[in-house]
């Protein structure tokens, strides 16, 4: 069983680029498809309820950020096992003078991971911010975080310090495909990169475009008596 | 000089080919991933510095794991800790956060700390004093541009890792150059070997002392001893254990692979066989024991063994959460790393966080987990992974029996290598129990702890295409390394996508 018998026809040949037109459809495609995607959270983790929003109380937080393009906040909320009631989600400046962003969720949720939405999305990064979910229904709700602060103050809710930090995850309000996110993903790769800076990118791209050859000319010269 | 060369030019193009695939891919993911985003690179990377600015090796302190200044601004400036482990945040990127990671560039910030480096303070020295030399030797004292160079060396030793895995399944299969080849190339494209094999993390140099010491025994196996072929096994077990710790789970097989070298030889050969044996032992003992005299009287510093254990965040499981009724014993080691490996018998207490060890740890992590274990695949490609695993040993253990008159007087030889197998699952198996223990029953196992084993891989998938004969076996190689080409892209668009998409 010698290398010759490698050369039996075309047929790896035909397998490679049968295969690679395949590979190269299914990566177009699956880069094309247009998915969620989060903008980010404030990275507090949610392991408990450390919130209770009583009917007609606000729950609001002060916040590093608010990411450009957050359509919605996704938050775990508890409602006792009730239907989930209607709530109401702004973002202000912290110094409360303007108004950055509002929505409304409307009653019949379950409770758990729950998006919010935040009504127009920011075009900019805002930051620092104060984010406040008002319950102007007749059920109260938990809000899951972490119990203290982690180096940040606690929630308020009705003016009163909850028992801790609520978590806030940012939804993006646009579903978005990887060839999307294509500049994006060019620019943000030369941040932090040391000896490749800007060139990064184009770096990876060239590196594993002549990987993926070397890998088929390694093949074929097999077939060579190598 | 002029036999060098003249040797170079023996070796088959294609195995210089699959050496360059997994230097070139290693490369990319050293620029794909974030600095420090590599598992427990910060430690490594601090290890590295404290032997390249001291002229020492890091030790344990009673103040506990103080990087030095210049690592722990840059990792704020990265934004590091905000990020690791936590999927929906990306790295910065903002021209405020460029311009706070370049104040931290620009200054000149002290590059010592306590001296000890968290995980990595206890692993043996030579990964970190070849890493030392080449941040003594970076043109620029930039921290990141520093890295950017470690990271190089990495994938230098990933390469070499492929190509002495190559060069172990042509030992193994040397009649089939398309099988050899597609087994080589399945090692170099290898989404974890490349994934680590880009970052600073001295699992770099124990895979490639592995695939060393694996080819090594593979040709004393097929082409009899040699006082040179011993001496390079006993090199690659020295390399690797003065690399990591984790080497010494090879010792058992390479005590096998000698004492059947010298029962073989007979009374002729036995002189020579032992000359070569003993070449073999000393060219491993030597360094060895070099190292462990430094350790005791001029580092006074532990031989070997892990850092301890992170202390417990705030929720974790503490020690007296682990049932005293399964702990301490015998016993508890032994269905800890049964479970661990193996599907769980009955009536044995669950003992891992996981519900199914084998598939969740080894198999899910081979296919590819990244990060500080914190992205991966979508399910599905895991599923697939699960099909095609079996598949592939299926395809294998057939090639085995329809070539068994081959593996006549072969036995011997796979015993060797499952020892060296059975070796490292059950020095995995002893760490992960004592950890598990220590911190209450937290999870210690990672994929990239089996890698050591690529080589033997790169054989199953070799044997696996032979299976379907002279004829079709050259296409289904073919069809195997199209896999094993998307398996990798898709690696790197899904970590393109999660550190900044």
């Amino acid at each position: 069983m010698g290398s010759a018998a490698a050369t039996d026809g075309r047929s790896p040949l035909i397998v490679l680029a049968i295969g690679g037109a395949i590979l190269v459809i299914a990566l177009a495609l699956g880069a094309a498809r247009p998915k969620e995607r989060l903008a980010g959270s404030n990275g507090v983790p949610d392991p408990e309820f450390v919130a209770v929003v009583k009917p007609g109380q606000a729950l609001c937080q002060r916040e590093a950020r608010l990411p450009a393009g957050a359509g919605s906040l996704r938050m775990t909320i508890g409602t006792y096992g009730k239907p989930g009631p209607p709530l109401r989600t702004s973002v202000q400046s912290i110094d409360g003078t303007r108004l950055l962003a509002n929505g409304r969720l409307a009653a019949g949720w379950t409770q758990g991971s729950v998006d919010l939405p935040l009504g127009a999305t920011t075009r900019k990064r805002r930051s620092p911010v104060r984010i406040c979910v008002s319950n102007p229904s007749r059920v109260r709700i938990a809000v899951a975080g972490t119990p203290g602060g982690r180096g940040a103050l606690p929630a308020r809710v009705a003016g009163r310090f909850a028992r801790g930090q609520v978590r806030f995850e940012y939804v993006l309000a646009r579903r978005t495909s990887t060839w999307s996110l294509a500049d994006r993903i060019a620019s943000r790769m030369t941040f932090g990169r040391g000896l490749w800076g800007g060139l990064a990118p184009w770096l990876v791209v060239i590196l594993v475009v002549l990987a993926c050859g070397g890998a088929i000319r390694a093949l074929l010269s097999s077939g060579k008596g190598a | 000089m002029k036999g060098l060369v003249q040797r170079v030019r023996r070796v088959p193009r294609a195995l210089l080919w699959i050496a360059l695939v997994a230097l070139l891919n290693a490369l990319a993911w050293g620029i794909l991933v974030p600095p420090f985003h590599v598992p427990d690179e910060n430690a490594h990377v601090a290890y590295a510095q404290y032997v390249a600015e001291t002229g020492q090796l890091p030790q344990g302190t009673a103040d506990g794991t103080v990087f030095s200044p210049e690592i722990n601004r840059t990792l704020g400036a990265l934004g590091f800790y905000g990020v690791v482990g936590r999927t929906e945040n990306e790295p910065p990127g903002t021209e405020e956060e460029i311009a706070a990671l370049n104040s931290v560039r620009d200054r000149r910030l002290r590059r010592t700390g306590s001296g000890d480096v968290s995980s990595a303070t206890n692993n043996p020295p030579l990964y970190y004093a070849v890493e030392a030399a080449v941040y003594r030797a970076s043109p620029s004292g930039d921290l990141l541009t520093r890295v950017a160079l470690m990271r190089i060396l990495s994938a230098l030793l990933a390469a070499s890792t492929a190509l002495l895995g190559a060069l172990f399944v042509r030992e193994i299969v040397p009649q089939t150059t398309w099988a050899w080849v597609a087994g080589g190339l399945a090692i170099a494209l290898q989404p974890m070997l490349g994934f680590i094999g880009g970052g600073v993390n001295n699992d770099n140099m124990l895979f490639a002392a592995s695939g060393a010491l694996l080819f090594g025994l593979a040709r004393i196996f097929r082409r009899g001893v040699t006082p040179r072929r011993a001496v390079f096994v006993g090199l690659a077990f020295a390399i690797g254990a003065l690399a990591k710790a984790t080497m010494i789970a090879f010792a058992p097989a390479v005590a096998l692979a000698f004492l059947v070298v010298l029962v073989r030889a007979g009374s002729d050969g036995r002189r020579q066989a032992l000359r070569s044996v003993a070449a073999g032992v000393g060219a491993a003992a030597l360094p060895i024991a070099l190292f462990v005299v430094l350790s005791g009287v001029i580092w006074d510093r532990p031989i070997w063994g892990a850092g301890a254990a992170p202390p417990p965040a705030p929720g974790d499981p503490t020690p007296a959460d682990v049932p005293a009724r399964v702990t301490g014993t015998l016993r508890a080691q032994l269905s800890y790393t049964w479970q661990l490996f193996l599907p769980k018998l009955g009536l044995v207490t669950q003992l891992h966080p996981v519900a199914h060890p084998p598939t969740d740890i080894w198999l899910n992590g081979f296919v590819g987990t990244f990060g500080w274990l914190d992205y991966g695949f979508p399910q599905w490609v895991y599923r697939v992974g699960h099909w095609l695993a079996p598949l592939v040993a299926a395809l294998a253990a057939l090639t085995l029996v329809r070539e068994r008159a081959r593996l006549h007087g072969r036995g011997l030889e796979l015993a060797t290598y499952a020892l060296a197998a059975a070796g490292l699952a059950a020095l995995i198996g002893a760490a992960g129990y004592r950890y598990w223990l220590d911190t209450g029953g937290q999870r210690f196992e990672q994929a990239r702890y089996v890698l050591p084993l690529l080589p033997l891989y790169g054989a199953i998938v070799a044997l696996a295409v032979r299976a379907v004969g002279r004829r079709a076996g050259p296409s289904l190689a073919a069809a195997a390394v199209v896999v094993m080409i998307g398996w990798s892209l898709y690696a790197q668009v899904l970590t393109a996508v999660r550190y900044y998409g």
